[in-house]
């Protein structure tokens, strides 16, 4: 059953009680009394599948009040992942944003059958593309721009490399945004949902972003990885793509994976047959545009050297 | 009983289980840091292609932090015993970390936080500078907690590595000073691993011993569960290799005056996991609870305490048991004179972090 098949008020309701929904690979149990917090929810993965008395969950997570004085007394919110409380409260007026993060926390800090890297992936016409970067560096920028003209999102967070099998599993959850890039995407597609802004949280001022459809139709099928292309944004630079060595993308990803030493040998095959299997690059660039247009003749660049 | 105690009582239950029994096992092991034990136990009673994968998952990705873990440790062991040596200061490696040295079951699977090193006391000075050359440092912690530990306490403060993140607990006794059974002059009885440069642990009884006192002094049973099943897993070991070795245990237990420790342990490894264990040798053992009203006290507080921190088995019984052994394991630690003053002090310096912020959120993506 689709979330957006009930009214709001129904769901701020289910919420309450908990709620089981699933993205991509797991199944999340949400509760939250929080009614913003609900309705945020319900707007930005209207559109994905949710289960009413399931019988098996992933991750059971909520966000509430840690008691009665901080309910009324500077408000503040505590996450929970099955009674436990990983980090210490946040103002309340952040408790959508640490309901997200707090999900990533727990497929960042469980889920071993994938080996995590800290990238946006996303998919066209089979063609794959993993854009890991460091924070800063304009990834969920680009990622948000693409998704909005025809690519299909996996995730934007957390790229899911399978260790069975080598293919990467979408999550298909909603785009984080940071400070100037959320008016920017606002510009660029405006007719796509997006939270309200959250100020002065630890990543400065972030919005959420909803997935298009297409991204949660297709949540259930993986993608072959084709190419790693590691963004900058570069004020008024033009758009150049730069080959990068194996060796270099190699070292880049473990810096950018969240579990890699977790893994260690299965780590280290999962990790050689992703670099081995795809074409790297850097890319620097300042134009949605140019770097799109870019994106949609990546598929010559398949035949290319490295 | 909890699902969680049902399975490591009998681990052949999972046979019949539907999704929604493994849904509630799997909370509440994760509550309890057991998803890697199970693991290892389906692992070791051929149950793996019993579950549903998508419910193994959840256990084996809790095996592969340990087998990490597990190397991160022998490593670190070596380190440090190399560096001991060299510098002729003996130590003991004890809990945790002898349990993966030894390789014994109840290491399988196990996470540790720290490992915890003793050291004769008069020698705590150099380790400390030894464990800072190799790149330890004492975490940031209050003057005040810094000189709590040093004066009163059995370990100096966590020391953690600079780069590698590791923590080491430093000892010199495995009871506080302020304890009533604290002893200078307890001698251990150690056994040397040949296969890792000769690394000392305790022997097999005086493994017993201190990872008995070290549940049964504590006053937050956050791990509680998982500590007794670690004695469940560790006497039933030492009995199979030894049939006399309850016996053995209670002999050494008086010798050290320890008793009431085993007594506690045997009662409840025995109520809760149903450990095999010979009443006959636990009337022995020369301290147990002084008057029946004192047993009832223990039986209601440690079968209570004993139980998944889950919302499946969470009721009033074991939020009161929290409750007492959080004082009873303040007054074993120090008497009221020190005991008073100390707590003032630590709720003064909560009251103060209240309504502070944190940074650990900066990590997550």
């Amino acid at each position: 059953m689709k979330i957006k098949s009930h009214p709001l008020k129904s769901i701020i309701t289910k919420i309450n009680h908990g709620l089981t929904i699933e993205t991509g690979p797991f199944r999340f149990k949400i509760q939250t009394s929080d009614v913003k917090v609900a309705s945020y929810f319900y707007n930005l993965y209207a559109d994905f599948t949710y289960f009413e008395n399931d019988d098996f969950f992933d991750f059971s997570v909520s966000v509430n009040s840690p008691n009665l004085i901080r309910k009324w007394i500077l408000p503040n919110v505590s996450f929970s992942f099955d009674g436990f409380h990983p980090f210490k409260p946040l103002p309340k007026n952040h408790s959508y944003p640490l309901f997200e993060w707090g999900m990533n926390w727990c497929i960042a800090t469980n889920a071993h059958q994938y080996l995590i890297i800290h990238a946006a992936v996303i998919e066209k016409d089979n063609i794959s593309v993993i854009l890991p970067a460091p924070p800063g560096s304009g990834k969920s920028t680009l990622c948000a721009a693409l998704v909005n003209r025809g690519w299909r999102l996996l995730s934007d967070e957390l790229t899911l490399v399978s260790v069975a099998d080598g293919l990467i599993y979408p999550l298909a959850r909603p785009i984080n945004l940071k400070n100037d890039s959320i008016d920017i995407i606002k510009k660029f597609a405006p007719s796509s949902y997006f939270s309200p802004s959250f100020f002065d949280t630890h990543k400065g001022t972030v919005a959420l972003m909803k997935p298009p459809l297409i991204s949660i139709e297709k949540i259930k099928i993986p993608a072959q990885p084709s190419f790693i292309i590691f963004p900058t944004y570069s004020h008024s630079s033009n758009t150049i793509l730069n080959p990068l060595s194996p060796t270099v993308t190699f070292k880049d990803m473990i810096g950018n994976s969240f579990n890699y030493d977790v893994l260690s040998l299965e780590g280290f095959h999962t990790m050689s047959k992703l670099i081995n299997s795809t074409k790297h690059f850097t890319l620097q660039y300042s134009s949605l545009n140019e770097a799109i247009e870019l994106f949609n003749s990546l598929s010559k660049k398949i035949t290319c050297h490295y | 009983m909890s699902l969680l105690i049902s399975t490591l009582k009998n681990i052949n239950i999972i046979d019949t289980f539907t999704l929604t029994h493994w849904n509630i096992l799997i909370g509440q092991a994760r509550s309890e840091k057991l998803l890697g034990r199970l693991y290892y136990l389906f692992v070791k009673n051929n149950k793996t292609d019993l579950i549903p994968p998508k419910v193994i998952l959840h256990f084996s990705s809790s095996y592969k932090l340990f087998l990490r873990q597990q190397n991160d440790v022998l490593r670190e062991v070596d380190t440090i015993q190399q560096k001991f040596k060299y510098k002729q200061i003996p130590c003991i490696f004890l809990k945790g970390a002898a349990y993966i040295l030894a390789d014994l079951p109840c290491a399988k699977g196990r996470l540790l936080s720290d490992i915890d090193v003793l050291v004769k006391s008069d020698l705590i000075k150099k380790a400390e500078i030894q464990l800072m050359v190799l790149g330890w440092i004492s975490q940031k912690i209050e003057d005040y907690d810094d000189e709590y530990y040093r004066k009163w306490m059995h370990e100096i403060p966590p020391m953690q590595h600079v780069n590698r993140g590791s923590v080491i607990d430093l000892h010199h006794n495995i009871l506080p000073l302020t304890n009533t059974d604290y002893s200078t002059s307890r001698k251990y009885n150690t056994q040397e691993l040949k296969s890792l440069n000769n690394t000392l642990i305790l022997d097999n009884m005086d493994i017993v011993i201190h990872s008995s006192v070290h549940l049964f002094t504590e006053s937050e049973y956050n791990n509680g569960l998982r500590d007794l099943s670690d004695l469940d897993i560790l006497i039933r070991h030492f009995s199979s290799i030894d049939n006399q070795f309850i016996e053995k245990l209670v002999a050494r237990a008086n010798e050290q005056k320890l008793s009431l420790y085993i007594w506690l342990t045997f009662q409840y490894s025995s109520k809760i996991l149903a450990t095999p264990i010979d009443k006959k040798q636990q009337s022995f053992l020369v301290k147990k609870p002084k008057t029946i009203m004192h047993e009832m006290y223990y039986n209601f507080c440690f079968i209570n305490i004993f139980k998944p921190n889950h919302s499946s088995c969470r009721d009033w019984k074991m939020s009161l048991s929290e409750f007492l052994l959080y004082w009873r394991g303040h007054f074993l630690r120090m008497p009221l004179r020190l005991l008073i003053p100390h707590l003032t002090r630590k709720s003064f310096m909560r009251l103060r972090d209240y309504f502070k912020q944190d940074d650990t959120l900066k990590q997550i993506p």
